[in-house]
């Protein structure tokens, strides 16, 4: 489903290069579910990042379902994650000044699709992470487990073949991250869906099917 | 996908009160500004109406002329005007007709301070104004100097309230004159029209009597058509060229000129300046002033743009392109600044009022017109493009991850 080939990316300021990645090496299969950990800035972010197409690697390959993304218009880059990648991040990034079902209906503004289609879907997202009855309050009237099952509700409302998150129990407390991780476990188990999460919890990395570990930007295992 | 726009649009200008409120405020000022100031330009520097019969009109209404003993720069006098421009074969007609008196009227111990302008009978032919009550005076009335007035209603308010008018005599410094006529102040959209009392030419001793080159009269000269201007100023120079050798000797001339044209002519020959420069001066100040609102909003802008990059980092990584986003952000800047051209047409239309109300323009009625009202709204729609273009570009070249890191480039 995502294959990485050689992938490198470094940072240039105008006076400092720094080497974030430096040849990667992956191959996720549909219907995986992957965990990247390593220590901070051994660059599991930006390898996320670089597997969601919402950064460019330096060089090196980078295929989603076969398409080939090097090279790629920016406009078919962004039709290609918004029909194919969901995001969920540590820090929610949900717009504060939409409510929630606004926010969960986000992505399909960028369809072509009814308003009324649009409003069906995101209900049903959000009943699928049990927020139904919050359809209407806006983040900041949330807890931080109930932000980021909105945030698991607008990477679903798609229906993504791939969903990438960037340590997204990272800012829960134990009983909210095991809540997110059951709705992400029975997405990749039930709906196939290809999921790659970043996070620093070996407890939650023993639940996916596959750990790569790294350090200085450098793929270890 | 427009409809969604605009509802993007809408929810961030709601969403972003702050902005929003500083942006409407600036744009609002600059057409508010801009549109009573095009509204007045075109007020002093229109002949009249398209169609009408003065916007066939040219005016003569300046002279230059040096003698061995100085120069002078004046108004012509009525007898030059009669001698040399009436008898013109060119024109379809030709009126002379004063600058505007001033002269005072007591009424009920009330000293009311108004215009008086003597005119012959054709300026009422050529100026095509509406009679609300009684009539102009015709060639009889000149030729006996009879002492009649035709006055606005607003005249005809501050002098006589709610009583009527017409039939009533005018006691002014200038004379007694009985008020035969009334017409509407609102009538009168061009500067050199303006007065609110019009009386005969000839009831003024000092005008017919007035032998020098120099007064304080004008003429309309009115041609079948536009086309025939440049050859009834031929034909207006060959009199000219009289003029100096009848009176070269007796004022010692060294020089003669006579202005005739249109009003923007006129302001260009009064500035010593070709009307092409004086035009483009014009439209370029006019530019200038629109640019710098625009410069400020772009600023403005850019830095609400910055504020939203985390918004923007999440729209793109959800699918949103640099075409779309930008697409968005023109529109709410269209948007914007439509709301702020109709708001800043209304304040422009209500200042305007109180511009004629108050009387403190006297000029005659300044009104906003559909041209003054088009033209806003082109430079509101220039406005919001040009300076959401400029933001939504740099907003562009982020990358959706630098975007949400809130990186900004």
């Amino acid at each position: 489903m995502i294959n990485l080939n050689q992938v490198e990316k470094i940072y240039r300021t105008s006076s400092v290069e720094t080497l974030a990645l430096h040849n990667i090496n992956i191959e996720v299969p549909e219907g995986s579910f992957l965990s990247i950990m390593g220590p901070s800035g051994s660059g599991k972010s930006t390898l996320l990042n670089i597997m969601g197409l919402i950064d460019a690697p330096t060089g090196g390959e980078v295929s989603i379902g076969g398409n080939n993304v090097v090279g790629m218009k920016e406009k078919e880059m962004a039709h290609l994650r918004n029909k194919t990648i969901g995001f969920v991040f540590q820090s929610f990034h949900l717009i504060p000044d939409l409510n929630v079902v606004d926010n969960v209906e986000l992505p399909l503004i960028y369809r072509k699709m009814t308003a009324g289609e649009r409003r069906r879907r995101a209900l049903d997202a959000l009943a699928k992470v049990g927020l139904s009855a919050r359809t209407k309050h806006f983040p900041t009237q949330l807890s931080g487990g109930q932000c980021q099952r909105v945030a698991v509700a607008r990477a679903i409302v798609g229906n993504p073949k791939i969903i990438l998150a960037d340590e997204p129990t990272g800012n829960l407390d134990s009983a909210m991250s095991n809540e997110i991780m059951e709705i992400l476990l029975t997405l990749n188990k039930e709906e196939k869906v290809t999921i790659a999460i970043v996070t620093h919890n070996e407890e939650i990395a023993d639940r996916t099917h596959r750990i790569i570990r790294l350090f200085d930007g450098s793929q270890v295992a | 996908m427009l409809k969604n726009y605009l509802k993007i649009a809408l929810k961030g200008l709601m969403r972003h009160k702050y902005y929003t409120a500083i942006s409407l405020f600036g744009i609002i000022v600059t057409l508010a500004v801009l549109t009573v100031s095009v509204a007045m330009m075109n007020h002093m520097s229109s002949m009249g109406e398209s169609g009408s019969r003065l916007d066939r009109c040219m005016i003569v209404n300046r002279i230059e002329a040096s003698f061995n003993r100085g120069n002078i720069i004046s108004y012509p006098s009525y007898y030059i005007l009669n001698q040399y421009v009436r008898n013109l074969k060119g024109p379809e007609a030709v009126s002379i007709f004063s600058e505007a008196h001033e002269t005072v009227i007591y009424s009920e111990n009330n000293r009311i301070p108004l215009k008086l302008k003597y005119t012959d009978n054709i300026f009422w032919d050529i100026v095509e104004l509406p009679f609300l009550e009684g009539m102009s005076y015709k060639k009889e009335a000149i030729d006996r100097a009879d002492m009649v007035a035709v006055i606005t209603d607003r005249a005809k308010q501050q002098v006589f309230a709610t009583k009527p008018g017409l039939g009533e005599y005018l006691e002014t410094s200038k004379g007694t004159y009985r008020i035969i006529g009334i017409i509407p102040f609102r009538e009168i959209k061009t500067m050199f029209l303006n007065a609110d009392i019009y009386v005969p030419l000839t009831t003024s001793q000092g005008i017919m009597n007035n032998k020098k080159l120099w007064g304080a009269e004008q003429a309309l000269v009115q041609a079948a058509d536009k086309s025939q201007f440049a050859s009834i100023k031929n034909e207006f120079q060959t009199h000219l060229d009289q003029l100096y050798k009848d009176h070269k000797d007796e004022y010692g001339l060294e020089t003669f000129n006579c202005f005739m044209g249109n009003m923007n002519e006129s302001i260009a020959n009064e500035i010593h300046t070709p009307e092409i420069v004086y035009l483009i001066g014009v439209i370029g100040m006019m530019v200038l002033f629109m640019l710098l609102p625009a410069v400020n909003l772009t600023t403005i802008n850019i830095s609400r743009i910055m504020e939203r990059f985390p918004e923007i980092g999440i729209r793109k990584a959800f699918g949103a392109s640099s075409s779309t986003l930008m697409g968005q952000f023109i529109i709410e800047n269209v948007i914007l600044t439509l709301i702020g051209g109709l708001i800043a047409y209304l304040l422009s239309w209500n200042i305007l009022i109180l511009i004629n109300d108050s009387g403190v323009v006297p000029w005659g009625y300044i009104e906003l017109d559909t041209k003054v009202f088009f033209y806003s709204m082109i430079v509101t729609i220039f406005f919001g493009i040009f300076s959401g273009v400029l933001p939504s570009y740099r907003m562009s070249r982020l990358h959706p991850a630098e975007a949400l890191k809130g990186v900004k480039r």
